[in-house]
């Protein structure tokens, strides 16, 4: 750049605003240098920038776990001063997909429990004892996520974060053959109507959150995608076992929490 | 600790996934060890509590290889 600069002091003179445009030209065109030395070009230094992040990112997994959802908010707090969570791909079942969600739509986690813990207080939860999220839970999630996630929630979680949900298969269609439940990743959201669906869908630990067995997702029932438990394994025999013990086992939740809050 | 990566979204199948889950927290494990524990309401306080030590789990470096920031 020196000598081209010296070229043209030769051939014209020229202004001071002349002077103040070359140099901030120079400046722009002037390569710049990495960290070992090497002179690289802005765009190929843009190139490597995006390699490095690739190579240097990774996927975060939040499994599901009811109200220790609050634990991996708090380590969305940590995390999200070290990573950019804005472009981290994600993937959560049951609480861990609304932990995957608020954590891609960046929602600040102190702001999200002060509307929790206000929700709670006018749903009367905390006077109903240790069980009081029985039966109403769902309405509260709902309610909570309408109001946290913003306008473009769909866009900034479409195709980076996949919600876990576990489809059931009615009992007309059911077969030997046929798996009784079925994972299924979503990351296709619709709009952010969708995503909260897909996030009642992943939460709902049946009769627990609204009373109900099943929330129903794009037409099909679903029930909590961290439920691994149910999923039938591969003979018939044991894979009969398994869904007779666990929907013994939801009954009875069922039954104790209904008598427990009748009326 | 790790997930199958097949679950993340399609352009990212081939990351590493880790794991973020209360259970690695020792503390977590200690005063939530029952099974229904995960729906069983203990309060603000708790709820608050498990905030802190989420925090406090990735600022003491347990996730090493999520806190070191992005280079470049």
């Amino acid at each position: 750049m020196t000598f081209l600069r010296k070229r043209k002091t030769i051939r014209t003179p020229r202004s001071p605003d002349q002077t103040d445009q070359m140099r901030t030209a120079a400046q722009e065109a002037e390569p710049k240098k990495g960290q070992s030395g090497a002179i690289v070009h802005s765009s190929r230094r843009s190139h490597l920038k995006s390699l490095v992040c690739r190579l240097e990112m990774r996927g975060l997994a939040f499994p599901g776990g009811g109200l220790f959802f609050w634990w991996q908010a708090g380590a969305i707090t940590g995390l999200s001063r070290r990573l950019d969570l804005a472009s981290t791909p994600m993937v959560g079942a049951s609480a861990g997909a609304l932990a995957a969600t608020l954590a891609a739509c960046g929602t600040d986690m102190e702001e999200a429990l002060d509307l929790a813990v206000m929700l709670s207080n006018e749903a009367g939860v905390f006077d109903r004892g240790p069980w009081g999220l029985y039966g109403i839970w769902g309405p509260i999630i709902h309610r909570w996520l309408d109001e946290l996630l913003p306008a473009d929630a769909a866009d900034r979680c479409r195709g980076r974060v996949s919600v876990l949900v576990r489809e059931v298969s009615l009992l007309k269609d059911t077969s030997l053959t046929k798996p009784w439940t079925q994972e299924v990743a979503v990351s296709d959201y619709k709009d952010r109507g969708d995503l909260i669906s897909s996030c009642m869908a992943s939460v709902h630990v049946p009769f627990f959150l609204d009373r109900q067995m099943t929330a129903t997702f794009r037409a099909t029932q679903c029930v909590d995608g961290s439920l691994p438990s149910v999923l039938p394994p591969d003979s018939h025999s044991a894979r009969t076992l398994h869904c007779a013990c666990a929907l013994f086992s939801l009954r009875c939740v069922h039954r104790v929490c209904y008598r427990y809050y009748r009326g | 600790m790790k997930q199958p990566s097949y679950l993340l979204p399609g352009d990212f199948r081939s990351l590493p996934v880790t794991r973020i889950s209360p259970m690695r927290d020792e503390r977590m494990r200690k005063a939530y060890g029952k099974p229904s524990d995960f729906l069983r309401l203990r309060g603000e306080a708790s709820v608050r509590e498990m905030m802190i030590w989420g925090a406090d789990f990735v600022d003491q470096g347990h996730t090493s290889l999520l806190t070191e920031p992005l280079k470049i």
